[in-house]
């Protein structure tokens, strides 16, 4: 298994951390940025959970049934949360 | 990521090394020895087909008679099924008792997994899985209780018994985690090419014993996802144990008609 | 892969060298991985269990939600994300070899990871101190179902994290053994992390501030 490298680990903590403070921000101000930071918020949480899977837990270099299960967990997991936000009102 | 494995040779099984003589039991001859062994196994499935038709449909265990319904609904079940519920308790009863062999066949191939070392997870599997018959059946008796003069007991009695036997075959679900953990903490350290019980099945054991942990919310529910009859603490929990079961006696079938070849290797070594 | 009973007792019946036995170990990897996918079903289910109530009254779950403090929430995930690089740092370690140094960021993730434990503690006694409850409403039934269940398996990762270090003292390099188990504590490590990554959106952010 080709290893992630202690740089491009380093990255993608480094995007893990920035995703986090900037939606974290924006959650706390959804009053003034509008409605839809909330789905917005979602998709950030998704990209960051994918990052983990992909990189941190090194699933792009797994064999292809054990990418495509993960792969199809972060989907289902946030499209679960992200419609069901929308069928209950949205914002 | 697991490629290494498969590229190498199968190797020579430390198992083929004569295991101690408690194990081996060297004086019997196959037949002798692995005589019952497969007839227990047999019992897992027997078990669960019983227990499934007798707790859970006749019982009307399955699902549950929600924790939210008034004494007087209870009253009105036990008053109405009182002879479906007394036959699928008397079977429950009967039938429960089949996990204590099916447990030992599952035991005897552990023993097989390192017959070198210590016997401590396999005693532990003995021990849990056969007193997990003890909440199996004392949880049937409450129900039994209930349906056996439900025209004199009062509402509220009946659904205190009912109640009792949800609490315990719930509440005593850490017997059952106890041999599920032994088996795939015991089952991981098999050093043969193709283990007795594989890995994947090793820690869907462990995973399925440690789930029930969730059961511990279920005393603070009378409805949703922790109550006696939610979809976690109720479906979930009932048919990741089943597949448990399930899965367990498919690999114990398989390994015993290996363990027949490595104990005719080990016995020529000898 | 091809099923080896038949060779198995053909082989010579040698013990398995040490080398051997360990390349067989690496199968470790995916076993771990079924009791992970199994963890993250359930958690999946326990998202849509949460977002199916949040319909029934969303107005109750977004009030409840606005008052949870996002900084722990944020706090949270920046030390879960860090411990988890950490221990990515250390398998590479492992893999090169690197026994101090694997420990050292294994060490290291154990430290940042505690925070998690300390900040969720004084999250929960604020909570309990103002006299919320799992039973105060279905909202917090789930926040403190969801998160008390996140964090008995952040427990178990920390004592993962705990005996790996222990194991890789033990040893003058890190043996293929050890360093499957290393590969898998970490796994185990990223789904805590991966987890709460979801929890926190969900629980905290979904609500209008």
């Amino acid at each position: 298994m080709s290893a992630l490298s202690n740089r491009n680990a380093v990255l993608v903590w480094a995007f893990l951390v920035a995703a986090t403070l900037g939606s974290g921000w924006l959650a706390e101000h959804q009053g003034t940025v509008g409605h839809w930071t909330a789905l917005f918020v979602m998709l950030v949480a998704y990209a960051k959970g994918r990052a983990v899977m992909m990189y941190f837990m090194e699933m792009h270099e797994a064999p292809f049934a054990w990418r495509l299960a993960f792969e199809i967990w972060g989907a289902v997991a946030t499209a679960a949360i992200v419609g069901l936000w929308w069928f209950a009102g949205g914002a | 990521m697991n490629t290494a494995a498969t590229t190498t040779a199968y190797l020579p099984d430390d198992a083929v090394a004569i295991p101690e003589p408690q194990v081996i039991k060297g004086r019997l001859s196959n037949t002798q020895y692995f005589k019952y062994w497969r007839t227990c196994a047999a019992m897992g499935p027997i078990f669960l087909t019983a227990f499934i038709i007798c707790w859970g449909v006749l019982g009307h265990n399955i699902p549950p008679i929600p924790a939210d319904h008034t004494a007087d609904q209870m009253a009105e079940f036990f008053r109405t099924h009182y002879n479906e519920v007394r036959a699928g308790m008397a079977g429950a009863m009967l039938f429960g008792v089949l996990y204590l062999p099916w447990t030992l066949s599952i035991t005897k191939v552990m023993e097989w997994i390192n017959p070198l070392e210590n016997n401590i997870a396999t005693t532990l599997q003995m021990w849990g899985g056969g007193l997990t018959v003890v909440p199996l059946v004392t949880s049937s008796v409450f129900w039994l209780t209930a349906a056996y003069r439900p025209d004199v007991l009062s509402p509220v009695t009946l659904q205190m018994l009912y109640d009792q036997g949800w609490l315990l075959i719930d509440m005593f679900y850490a017997i059952t985690t106890i041999p599920m953990v032994a088996i795939g903490v015991a089952g991981l350290t098999d050093k043969r090419a193709a283990p007795l019980f594989p890995r994947w099945a090793c820690w869907f054991s462990i995973w399925a014993g440690i789930s029930f942990l969730f059961e511990l919310l279920m005393p603070f529910f009378k409805s949703g996802l922790f109550a006696r009859q939610g979809w976690l603490n109720f479906w979930v929990e009932f048919i990741v144990w089943f597949a448990y079961i399930v899965i367990i006696t498919y690999y114990v079938f398989k390994a015993i008609p290996r363990l027949e070849k490595e104990r005719t290797a080990a016995l020529a070594k000898a | 892969m091809p099923h080896p009973e038949n060779d198995m007792t053909q082989n010579p019946p040698d013990l398995a060298t040490e080398e051997a036995v360990s390349i067989l170990r690496g199968r470790h990897l995916p076993g771990v991985l079924v009791f992970i996918i199994a963890d993250m079903a359930v958690f999946c289910m326990l998202f849509v269990g949460f977002m199916v109530d949040r319909m029934k009254d969303v107005a109750l779950f977004n009030n409840s939600a606005i008052a949870l403090d996002v900084r722990f929430g944020v706090a949270n995930t920046l030390i879960l994300v860090t411990s988890g690089l950490f221990v990515v740092l250390a398998v590479n370690a492992a893999r090169a070899g690197l026994r101090k140094t694997t420990r050292g960021w294994l060490l290291l993730s154990f430290l940042v990871g505690a925070g998690f434990g300390v900040s969720k503690i004084v999250e929960y006694s604020i909570k309990i101190s103002s006299g919320i409850t799992m039973q105060t409403n279905p909202f917090y039934m789930y926040y403190y179902a969801l998160t008390g269940a996140h964090f008995l398996h952040f427990v178990g990762g920390m004592i993962a994290l705990a005996v790996l270090w222990v194991l890789a003292g033990r040893e003058a390099t890190v043996s293929r053994n050890t360093f499957n188990l290393i590969e898998s504590g970490a796994l185990y490590w990223h789904m805590v992390d991966l987890l709460w990554l979801f929890l926190f959106p969900m629980l905290y952010l979904l609500v209008p501030r």
